[in-house]
């Protein structure tokens, strides 16, 4: 496959941290490789400067996220100490255009990763990318727009749902060749919607020497999703559009905590509302136009966006991996797990879906029961939201309980979020019925059971 | 409750983000101590609840108003009074 390091070989990004006091760097095409020989072979031989610039940014901040240990995991246990205080020099091509968008910077990263960045943007050394010229761009249909596919579930049903009426053109981000795989499954029960040749695809790697023996030294990785969307809008720039798609369920892309000790970046914030807005305002800055993340499952549960699936396209979606471990797996076959929090989402979708027997061929590395202390963790949320969700006035329940909730009510209205939410409560009965769980023990006797928790798509 | 006066608005605040401080520091064991069966998730639920409006949680509260930066802020002493033998003796685990 025809490659090129997006970065320039020679751009060098020096960081410091408050834990690493020393002066640390990246170089890329050494230490990290920013693969687009998917935006390449497909649109352009090079991308709009901007758009590469965005590129080499997302890339290099995840670097540092990944290479600088956070005082603690459970910031909790020594009063907050989970946050950082960084500060990076980063080469971009048009550094005036970057030093204006300083706010929109640091607000994105603080938000995304919940520590205190200061970001300052140099002349890159390096050769840089020249301005995009049309290449493939006549063999793709007018109109398409470019949408994140992660060979999730979601991504995979926003395709199938929404690439009937609208041209799209799935954009995708791998770390290893598994992904790859398995983004290509999907991409091949989804005809007459994608193909894997108009696919664009990016891979990001950094180097041992940056990671640690053990793969990589902060396991936390909070500005991962940063990477996805510079990922997508760089290639809307590279196509002269100005939407980009990016289908999350609404329950998924908020994300409340389970547990009342997860405090702010804890429970990612990847798909947030707020994070496409912040992206969304760094874009406009960086480029003087209007430019639009659209998430059109935003108000959905992830049963719902299940049950909108073409009945054509199950079998797409089963192809589609959501466990948080299966891609890193070293065992054969890579199997989900089946008990992590993404797997039992996924598990209780599927459930409480018109097709409950989407997954049934499915083999899992654990079994679940009523031990399994992530399915705990998510059931103590959801029996939180049924008790505020059932008060006399649900949404100031809700949100007392679940503070946070506050910041997607900026973008989401309060009764959309309280009607989301009590549909979400009321699908779990059905997953715990299929475990042999008793929803009385759980929830309490006056756990929500006010219907059947069915989807009929 | 209503916020009739200042005192009002400030001891619920406070009571507020004590109860913040608590659940988060009971959540941490909460996946722990249901999964290896200790408790049902509805008796962790009750004990939580009875936690939150104990009277060391309140006096916590009045102590907390008072030194609302944190420094000397100490926790209310326990009251375990030294019961009679005879007393200990006819008294269940669980009434002690």
């Amino acid at each position: 496959m025809k490659t090129v390091d997006v970065a320039p070989s020679d751009t060098v990004v020096r960081y410091w941290s408050d834990t690493t006091h020393d002066e640390h760097c990246i170089r890329f095409g050494d230490d990290a490789q920013l693969d687009g020989g998917g935006v390449v072979d497909l649109l352009s031989q090079h991308l709009p400067a901007v758009a590469a610039d965005l590129l080499d940014f997302a890339a290099s901040v995840y670097a540092i996220d990944r290479m600088v240990r956070r005082p603690s995991y459970f910031g909790y246990d020594n009063g907050g100490d989970w946050a950082r205080k960084l500060k990076a020099v980063f080469p971009v091509r048009d550094p005036d255009r970057w030093t204006q968008a300083q706010n929109e910077v640091h607000a994105l990263l603080e938000w995304l990763t919940d520590d205190l960045w200061e970001c300052t943007f140099v002349p890159t050394a390096g050769s840089g990318l020249r301005s995009g010229q049309n290449y493939l761009l006549s063999v793709l249909p007018n109109g398409i727009e470019p949408i994140l596919f992660s060979g999730g579930m979601d991504s995979s049903a926003g395709l199938a749902v929404h690439g009937q009426t609208q041209p799209l053109l799935p954009v995708s981000v791998v770390t290893n060749n598994h992904m790859t795989k398995v983004q290509r499954d999907v991409l091949d029960r989804l005809p007459g919607i994608a193909t894997e040749s108009r696919h664009v695809r990016f891979r990001v790697n950094l180097s041992r020497r940056l990671t640690g023996p053990s793969g990589q030294i902060e396991q936390t990785q909070r500005s991962r999703g940063l990477v996805f969307l510079a990922a997508g809008a760089a290639t809307a720039l590279t196509l002269g559009v100005d939407r980009l798609w990016f289908c999350e369920n609404g329950v998924g892309a908020v994300n409340l905590p389970y547990i009342r000790s997860q405090l702010g970046a804890q429970a990612t914030r990847s798909a947030h509302p707020r994070t496409t807005a912040g992206m969304e305002a760094l874009l406009r800055k960086l480029t003087g136009t209007r430019f639009t993340i659209h998430n059109p499952l935003l108000r959905m549960t992830k049963a719902e966006v299940i049950s909108a699936v073409p009945s054509e396209f199950t079998a797409a979606m089963a192809a589609s991996v959501s466990c948080d471990t299966s891609f890193a797996s070293r065992v054969k076959g890579h199997p989900r797990c089946g008990v992590c929090t993404s797997c039992l989402l996924r598990r209780q979708a599927v459930a409480s879906s018109r097709y409950p027997q989407l997954d049934e061929r499915l083999v899992y590395r654990e079994k679940v029961s009523a031990g399994t202390e992530q399915l705990v963790a998510m059931l103590w949320q959801a029996s939180r939201m049924s008790d505020a969700l059932r008060s006399d006035a649900p949404w100031p329940a809700l949100a007392g309980e679940f503070p946070t909730i506050l910041e997607a009510a900026r973008y989401i209205p309060n009764d959309a979020l309280t009607s989301m939410f009590t549909t979400y409560t009321r699908e779990w009965p059905l997953f715990m019925d299929s475990l042999g769980l008793r929803v009385d023990e759980w929830f309490g006797q006056d756990g929500d059971r006010t219907n059947d928790g069915h989807h009929s798509g | 409750m209503q916020l009739s006066s200042p005192i009002t608005a400030t001891e619920l605040l406070a009571e507020r983000f004590l109860s913040r401080v608590a659940g988060a520091g009971l959540d941490h064991m909460l996946p722990t101590l249901v999964a290896d069966g200790s408790y049902t998730m509805v008796q962790l639920r009750d004990l939580f609840a009875r936690l939150s409006y104990s009277a060391p949680m309140a006096e916590l509260r009045d102590r907390f108003i008072r030194h609302p930066s944190g420094n000397g802020l100490r926790t209310p002493n326990r009251r375990t009074a030294v019961k009679p033998l005879r007393e200990l003796v006819d008294t269940g685990l669980e009434a002690l």
